[in-house]
C-alpha cells in the first residue's frame, strides 16, 4: 500500500495505491488524522481508484477520518471507489454516511 | 637488559629482538615471544597487565603452568598448528594470577632465526564481547522464556475462548451446525445460540474489527452483553443501540467496531425475525430457489451515534427444510489466486449448489467451497451458523 499526497489551495488529495488491509490501515489512519487534525486541511480527498480491496480494519480507518473531519468541521470525502470497496461500505451501510464522488473534478467542485 | 625499570634475566636472548621492544611495548595487545622449547622470552607490559604477573616473573615463565590438563591439551594442539603452518588464531582464556581467567583472541606466526624458531604472540582482550554475548544470551534465554509464558496464555485464552462457539445442537423442529475458526490463536468473531424457552431460539453471529487479543477481550465483553440481551427477549434494535452505546462510551477505543447479525426463530410460528448491523447478509436457503438475503439496516456499531435503523427489523416466514445462515466476513472476503473476492454473490452461490444436501454436509459443503475459491489458509476469522428448519 502506497499514499502519496497532493496539497492544493483548499483541498489535500490522498492518492491511495494497493489493499488497506489489517496491516497497513494504521498508516492510513495515522495520515489521514494528522492531516485533518494537524495540518487542519479543510477538505480531504481520498482517492481510492487503485485500491483493490479494503478490510473492515480499512473500514474503521475510513470512520476515524470521517469522525475527525466531522469534529472539526472539515470534509472527508471518497473518490474511486472500485466494485469490492463500495461492496464493502455498502455491506457497513456506510455508503451514506461517506461524500462519495466519482472523480477528482466532482470532488473539488463541489 | 631493561624494560620499564624491570631486569630480565633472560639468556640467549635474540639481537632482533631487542630491537622491536620498543614498538611492541605500545602496542594495545599483550605480546609475547616464546622460543622453541615454549619459555617466554619476551612478554609486553599489555601482557604483565592482563595476566596480572609482573614482566620479570614471565620471563622462562612455563604458560602451561596456570592450565587445567584439558586446556594444556588443547594449548599444545594450538602451538603445534602454528608451528606448523606458520600462523595460528584461536579464541581462549588467559589465566589472571590472582585466580579467573581472561578471554581473549590469541593469534601467532612463527619465524626462523639463526636457525632457532620463535613464536610471536599477540593476545587481545575480547571480555567486553564476551559479557555482551553473555548478556545478549541471558536476555535471549529471558525472551524465550516469555515468550513462552505469552504462548501458554494465548493457549489458555484460545481454550476460553472456543468454549463460547455455540456447539451443533438439536432444538425443538430445528437443528443447529455451527463452525468457528479464528485467523490467530484468538480473535474476535463469536455467535451464539440461546433458547429463550421451548418456542424461541436466538441466534447472533458478531465479529469484532481486527484480530487478536484486543478484539478477542472486546468480543468476550460483547459476548457477555448480547448474552444478557438476548435471554432477557430485548428487541434487536434496543439491543443493537445498547452494544453502539456500549462500544462508544464504555470501550471507547478508536478503530474497535463491531457487525453483527442476530435471528430469533419462532418454532410454533415457524417465524424469523431479523436485524444486521454493517454485517454481511443472512441468507435463507430454500431447495431449487436462488437463496433469499437478509441484509443489515443499522451501520457498523461503535462508529457513530446515529448507527443504529430503528427500523431495522425483518421477518420472514419459514417453510420445512428451509436453512438459515449466518456467518461473518471471513466467507465473503475470501480471494482466488486472481485476486477476485469471493463477495456475497459467490456464496450465494455455494450456498445455492449445496441446499440439498443434510445440514451437516452443507455446513462442510460450504466451507469447501470457500476454501476451494480462496488461495491459502483463511486471512479473517471464520464463523458460521446454519439452521435447519426440519
Amino acid at each position: 500500500m502506497k499514499i502519496s499526497i497532493r496539497r492544493l489551495d483548499k483541498a489535500t488529495i490522498f492518492d491511495v495505491s494497493g489493499d488497506i488491509d489489517f496491516a497497513n490501515s494504521p498508516e492510513v489512519r495515522q495520515s489521514v488524522l494528522r492531516e485533518i487534525r494537524e495540518a487542519h486541511t479543510p477538505r480531504l480527498v481520498l482517492n481510492l481508484r487503485q485500491v483493490r480491496y479494503i478490510d473492515s480494519s480499512g473500514i474503521a480507518s475510513l470512520v476515524e477520518g470521517l469522525k475527525a473531519s466531522r469534529d472539526l468541521g472539515s470534509r472527508f470525502i471518497l473518490i474511486g471507489l472500485s466494485a469490492s470497496a463500495r461492496e464493502v461500505l455498502q455491506l457497513s451501510r456506510l455508503l451514506k454516511v461517506f461524500e462519495i464522488y466519482e472523480n477528482e473534478e466532482q470532488a473539488l467542485a463541489s | 637488559m631493561s624494560l620499564n625499570g624491570e631486569e630480565s634475566n633472560v639468556t640467549n636472548r635474540p639481537e632482533w629482538l631487542a630491537q622491536t621492544e620498543t614498538v611492541l611495548e605500545v602496542l594495545n595487545e599483550g605480546v609475547v615471544i616464546a622460543g622453541d622449547s615454549h619459555r617466554i622470552l619476551f612478554a609486553n607490559s599489555r601482557f604483565a597487565e592482563m595476566t596480572g604477573i609482573s614482566r620479570q616473573d614471565l620471563i622462562d615463565f612455563d604458560p602451561f603452568r596456570f592450565y587445567s590438563s584439558q586446556e594444556r591439551d588443547f594449548l599444545k594442539q594450538q602451538i603445534d598448528v602454528a608451528f606448523r603452518a606458520g600462523h595460528n588464531r584461536y579464541a581462549f582464556v588467559l589465566p589472571r594470577k590472582g585466580g579467573g581467567r581472561l578471554p581473549v583472541i590469541i593469534s601467532s606466526r612463527t619465524l626462523q632465526n639463526s636457525g632457532e624458531r620463535f613464536a610471536i604472540v599477540t593476545f587481545t582482550d575480547i571480555s567486553e564481547q564476551v559479557r555482551a554475548q553473555e548478556e545478549l544470551r541471558t536476555a535471549n534465554a529471558e525472551l524465550q522464556k516469555r515468550q513462552m509464558e505469552i504462548a501458554e496464555d494465548l493457549r489458555l485464552a484460545a481454550h476460553v475462548q472456543r468454549s463460547l462457539a455455540p456447539k451443533s445442537i438439536l432444538w425443538n423442529t430445528m437443528s443447529v451446525d455451527s463452525f468457528y475458526h479464528p485467523v490467530h490463536s484468538i480473535g474476535g468473531d463469536f455467535a451464539l445460540v440461546n433458547s429463550l424457552d421451548h418456542e424461541h431460539l436466538s441466534l447472533l453471529v458478531c465479529d469484532v474489527s481486527g484480530h487478536g487479543i484486543g478484539s478477542a477481550l472486546v468480543a468476550n465483553r460483547i459476548y457477555s452483553e448480547t448474552t444478557a440481551h438476548l435471554r432477557s427477549g430485548m428487541p434487536f434494535v434496543e439491543m443493537f443501540g445498547e452494544l453502539n452505546r456500549f462500544l462508544i462510551e464504555e470501550i471507547a477505543c478508536s478503530g474497535m467496531f463491531v457487525t453483527a447479525a442476530a435471528a430469533r426463530i419462532d418454532a410454533h410460528q415457524r417465524k424469523l425475525h431479523f436485524a444486521g448491523a454493517g454485517h454481511p447478509p443472512a441468507m435463507i436457503a430454500r431447495r431449487g430457489r436462488e437463496p433469499l438475503l437478509l441484509e443489515s439496516r443499522s451501520m457498523i456499531l461503535g462508529a457513530l451515534p446515529e448507527a443504529v435503523d430503528v427500523t431495522s427489523g425483518l421477518e420472514v416466514q419459514l417453510q420445512p427444510d428451509d436453512r438459515v445462515l449466518l456467518y461473518t466476513d471471513g466467507i465473503t472476503e475470501a480471494f482466488n489466486p486472481r485476486g477476485e473476492m469471493l463477495g456475497i454473490e459467490g456464496v450465494q452461490e455455494i450456498v445455492r449448489q449445496t441446499s440439498s444436501l443434510p445440514p451437516d454436509q452443507m455446513k462442510e459443503g460450504i466451507l469447501d467451497g470457500v476454501a476451494a475459491w480462496r488461495q491459502g489458509p483463511p486471512t479473517d476469522d471464520v464463523s458460521l451458523l446454519l439452521v435447519h428448519v426440519r
